[in-house]
C-alpha cells in the first residue's frame, strides 16, 4: 500500500471519528442536567453585571493573547518543517550530482 | 526538480512522534502537579482556576497536558493498527508487540487516572461507574472495588491513590517498558560498539561520496534517514499539534466536566474520554441476561476477550509469514471490520442510549468479539491457500 494511501486513509479514518464524536451527539437533545444549568444561569448573570464589565474587558485582552501566542507558535513549526524539508532536500541533490 | 522525499510514510514515525509527546506531557505535567491539590474539596478549584486564571501560563500547561493525552491515545491507536495491518507482531517482532501491549495497558491506567484529577462532574461519575464494573470480576469483584477505591464510594482517598499512581507509578513504569520497547539497551551496546571499533563508521567523507549514487545498494546517507525525516515529521506534528491546543481545545476539554463534581446529581448520559469509548459501549452492549448469566458480566467478559485478543495476536494468527496486510486477502478483511467496529463502537459509546444505538452497540461488539474466535482458522486457511 503506497504511502499516500496510508495517509489518506488514516485521515479518512480520524475524520470519521471526530465528526462522530463532536456532531452527532449534538443530534441527541440531552436532558440539562438542574445543576450545570442553575450554574450557567448565575454565571451570566455575574458576568453582564457593571461590576464585571472590566473582568470582560481583561478576558477580552488575555484571549488575544493568547491567539498570538498561538500564531507564533506554530508558525514557527511550519517554518521548522519547510527548513527541514528544503534540507533533506538538498541533501538528496548533492547525492544525485 | 523532484520535490518529493522519498519512503516518508507515516506510520515510520509515529513512534517517534509518540516519544516527544511523551517528553511534553511529562514536562507539562511537572508544571501543573506544582499547582494542583489533590484534596476531594480543593482539586477543582486549584486546577478550573488556580491553574487556568491564575498561574502564568497555567492555561497553556493544562491544555498542553490534556491534548497531549487525546494525541497520545489516537497515535498509540494508529500505531498499533499499524502494526496489526503490517503483521509487525511475529517473527521477531513478538517482543515489541508484548511490551508494546504492556505500554498500552499502562497508558490506559495513566489516562484514567488523570481523567479522574480535576474532580469535575463527569471525572467523578466517570470514575464511580468504572470503578463499580469491577464489582462483576467473578469471586472477589466487591473486594476488589473496595480496594481500589479505599472507600465505600468514590472520596478523598480514591482520588489520593488515582494522584499517586498518575504522577509516580505510571510514569516510572511507562519511561522502563519504552526503553525495552525501544530496543535502547540494545541500541546503546551498539553505539558504544561502532565508536570503539574501527570499520563500523561510515565517514562523512564516504557517506556522501558522490560515487555512492552509483552503486543501487549502498547505504542511504544516515543522516536524512535517520534524523531529518523524524524531526520533519515531529516539526509537522507538533504544528498540528498546538494548532489545536489554541484553536481546539474543546477537543480534549470536555465541557460536561466544568462544572464540580457532585455526588447527588447524576449526569444523563455518563461516559469517559473518548480513547475509553469502545470498550464501555462494549460493556454495555449485551443488554439482555442470557440463561443465568447476567448482561453486564457477558459485557465484562468480552472486554477481556478482545484486549487479551489483541495481547495475544502473534498466537492467534496461523499465518507463518510476516507480510502485509494487502498481500493476504482474508487477513486484509478481517482487519478492517475490526477497525470499523473500533471506530462504530467509539461513536456508540458517546451517544445517549437509544433502542437504535443499543443494537447497533450489539451487533458491533458481537462481530468484534467474533473476529477474534474466527482469526485463527481463517489465517490458517490462508496459508494453506498460499502454500
Amino acid at each position: 500500500m503506497p504511502n499516500l494511501k496510508i495517509f489518506a486513509t488514516v485521515v479518512f479514518m480520524v475524520t470519521v471519528l471526530v465528526m462522530g464524536l463532536e456532531y452527532l451527539p449534538k443530534f441527541y437533545a440531552q436532558p440539562t442536567s438542574v445543576v450545570a444549568t442553575t450554574q450557567t444561569i448565575e454565571d451570566k448573570t455575574a458576568l453582564e453585571s457593571p461590576e464585571n464589565r472590566e473582568a470582560k474587558v481583561l478576558q477580552a485582552k488575555e484571549e488575544s493573547k493568547q491567539t498570538h501566542i498561538g500564531y507564533t507558535v506554530v508558525g514557527y513549526f511550519l517554518l521548522l518543517s519547510v527548513l527541514l524539508y528544503i534540507k533533506i532536500l538538498m541533501q538528496r541533490t548533492q547525492r544525485v550530482e | 526538480m523532484n520535490l518529493k522525499i522519498n519512503n516518508f510514510n507515516l506510520l515510520l514515525y509515529t513512534g517517534t512522534i509518540m516519544l516527544v509527546l511523551c517528553i511534553l506531557m511529562l514536562v507539562s505535567g511537572v508544571f501543573l502537579a506544582m499547582h494542583y491539590k489533590p484534596d476531594f474539596e480543593l482539586a477543582f478549584g486549584s486546577v478550573s482556576n488556580t491553574i487556568m486564571n491564575e498561574v502564568a501560563y497555567g492555561w497553556l500547561w493544562r491544555k498542553i497536558h490534556a491534548m497531549g493525552s487525546t494525541f497520545l491515545f489516537l497515535l498509540l491507536y494508529i500505531h498499533m493498527l499499524g502494526m496489526l495491518y503490517f503483521g509487525f507482531y511475529k517473527h521477531g517482532k513478538t517482543k515489541y508487540w508484548f511490551n508494546g501491549m504492556a505500554l498500552y495497558f499502562c497508558f490506559m491506567v495513566i489516562g484514567f487516572t488523570g481523567y479522574v484529577l480535576p474532580m469535575g462532574q463527569m471525572s467523578y461519575w466517570a470514575v464511580q461507574v468504572i470503578t463499580s464494573l469491577l464489582a462483576y470480576i467473578p469471586g472477589a469483584g466487591e473486594d476488589i472495588m473496595l480496594w481500589v477505591r479505599g472507600d465505600f464510594s468514590v472520596s478523598e482517598i480514591t482520588l489520593l491513590r488515582f494522584y499517586a499512581l498518575h504522577i509516580v507509578v505510571m510514569p516510572l513504569c511507562i519511561v522502563s517498558i519504552v526503553l525495552f520497547h525501544a530496543d535502547f539497551f540494545k541500541w546503546h551496546a551498539t553505539h558504544k560498539l561502532s565508536l570503539t571499533r574501527k570499520g563500523l563508521h561510515i565517514s562523512k567523507e564516504d557517506r556522501f561520496s558522490k560515487t555512492l549514487h552509483a552503486d543501487a545498494k549502498a547505504p542511504k546517507p544516515f543522516f536524512s534517514n535517520a534524523v531529518l525525516k523524524p524531526l520533519l515529521a515531529c516539526s509537522l506534528f507538533l504544528a498540528l499539534f498546538f494548532y489545536c491546543v489554541f484553536f481546539h481545545d474543546y477537543l480534549a476539554l470536555d465541557a460536561l466536566n466544568a462544572t464540580p463534581a457532585n455526588p447527588s446529581d447524576t449526569p444523563a448520559h455518563i461516559y469517559p474520554e473518548w480513547y475509553f469509548l469502545w470498550m464501555l459501549q462494549l460493556l454495555k452492549s449485551f443488554f439482555f441476561d442470557i440463561g443465568m448469566i447476567k448482561g453486564s458480566y457477558i459485557g465484562m467478559a468480552s472486554l477481556v476477550v478482545v484486549n487479551g485478543g489483541l495481547l495475544l495476536m502473534p498466537l492467534l494468527d496461523k499465518n507463518p509469514r510476516r507480510i502485509p496486510a494487502h498481500q493476504r486477502p482474508y487477513f486484509f478483511g478481517w482487519f478492517w471490520a475490526l477497525v470499523v467496529c473500533l471506530v462504530a463502537l467509539s461513536i456508540l459509546g458517546k451517544l445517549p442510549s437509544t433502542s437504535l444505538t443499543l443494537w447497533m452497540g450489539l451487533f458491533f461488539s458481537s462481530v468484534l468479539l467474533g473476529l477474534f474466535f474466527v482469526l485463527p482458522f481463517l489465517s490458517q486457511k490462508e496459508s494453506h491457500a498460499k502454500s
